[in-house]
């Protein structure tokens, strides 16, 4: 088992480091058959996200209370993924772009093995959502009153970061947003080239369809909030 | 073999040049700043409401849109959005071209597109006095572009789209 996720850990790496090789083997891969474009590129980043996740989780006793709570995380975290790449087709599709699922696929998996560095990235954010919520479950609001309350006395949960820790958090959010802004280049020349698209409506499409997958994926967010508020150790 | 098989087979491999990622990084810039002036130019009918009615304790503007009548609230918005949406299309558009002159690698479009945009960002970096922030990369990035420009000049005419041909 250790040594079967060995492999695999050091096949993502390679995949990281070597993006544009990846997205050939990725494009190659969801040409014969797209169930193998998701057990080769796509499994280990959703799964490795979801531990990052989980861990985190875990750190707050959220996983002590129920086991379904983890597999709720678990396909919200990954719904996050589909949903991005549904909304880049549907994008493409509303653009009249002659656009196969699969190609989009293949083109979207950049994306998908950078998930897990940008979980990682998100790690401080995540915890300081979690104080944010300790400090509202010991004031005894409820999930229902949370929110508003939030936005009421926003001031009241605000932590005064020191020198270090302010620079590695401006530094950190410059590396989530290149990586961010790379794996979106990426999407947009490789659907370009592949499906023969006109470069200005496909760049166009990648970027609408970013904003616009923010909305469901903010839903998915909330939802694993939600959980972890109701279940918050 | 059917043709358009064979065709799939001959499929060319994706490549990506240093000058075409880094064309296609700017364009995504400025078409996500497009996205945000337009984001901002809906925000009163969609965000607005829910924002002014979640944060009716601390903004007195926010009391007044709630005592409003639905219908009078959404009239507003709208007038609001429109008059945003207005504000920015001059911005939208000039922004959609200079897109395009980085997604053809037009390399005169190119230059008028970011020196125009490097003078903005200097004025209203100056003005605001945000010179020192160092977390606003609006002022780096034409600086970047205009020595790729410089480095390569010659180079970026091999990138340019072909016009395409009609059947």
């Amino acid at each position: 088992m250790t040594t079967t996720s060995g492999i695999f850990g050091l096949n993502w790496l390679f995949q990281i480091v070597r993006p544009i090789e990846t997205l050939n083997f990725a494009i190659e891969a969801g040409r014969r058959d797209v169930k193998e474009l998701f057990s080769e590129y796509w499994a280990f980043p959703i799964l490795l996200s979801v531990a990052i996740n989980t861990l985190v989780y875990h750190k707050y006793g959220i996983d002590s209370y129920l086991n379904s709570t983890n597999l709720l995380v678990i396909v919200l975290s990954s719904l996050n993924v589909f949903v991005g790449a549904m909304c880049l087709y549907a994008a493409l599709a509303l653009s009249r772009a002659r656009v196969e699922l699969a190609q989009v696929l293949s083109a979207y998996t950049i994306s998908v093995i950078y998930a897990p560095l940008l979980t990682f990235i998100s790690i401080p954010t995540q915890l300081n959502i979690f104080r944010v919520m300790t400090v509202l479950q010991s004031k005894h609001i409820d999930t229902l009153h949370a929110l508003p309350y939030f936005f009421t006395h926003p001031t009241e949960f605000t932590v005064e970061a020191t020198f270090p820790a302010q620079v590695i958090g401006i530094f950190v959010s410059i590396i989530g947003s290149a990586v961010g802004l790379a794996s979106t280049v990426l999407i947009a020349e490789s659907l370009t080239q592949i499906a023969r698209l006109e470069r200005t409506s496909t760049y166009l499409a990648v970027c609408v369809s970013s904003w616009v997958s923010i909305l469901p994926s903010v839903a998915c967010v909330w939802m694993q909030l939600a959980i972890a508020y109701t279940y918050l150790g | 073999m059917s043709d358009s098989q064979s065709a799939e087979k001959t499929l060319p491999p994706v490549v990506i040049g240093r000058e075409r990622f880094a064309l296609g990084a700017l364009a995504i810039m400025v078409l996500n700043f497009i996205m945000v002036m337009v984001v901002v130019a809906l925000c009163p009918l969609f965000i607005g409401p829910i924002i002014g009615f979640s944060d009716l304790g601390t903004v007195n503007a926010s009391l007044a849109i709630a005592h409003m009548k639905p219908l009078t609230l959404l009239k507003a918005c709208r007038d609001l959005s429109l008059f945003l949406f207005l504000l920015f299309s001059s911005p939208i558009a000039w922004c959609w071209w200079g897109a395009r002159q980085y997604l053809t690698a037009n390399t005169k479009g190119m230059l008028i597109f970011t020196a125009c945009w490097a003078i903005f960002s200097y004025v209203f970096e100056f003005k605001h006095d945000l010179l020192l922030d160092g977390t606003d990369a609006n002022l780096l990035f034409p600086i970047i572009l205009i020595l790729l420009l410089a480095w390569r000049w010659r180079q970026l005419s091999d990138l340019r789209v072909a016009p395409r041909s009609h059947p």
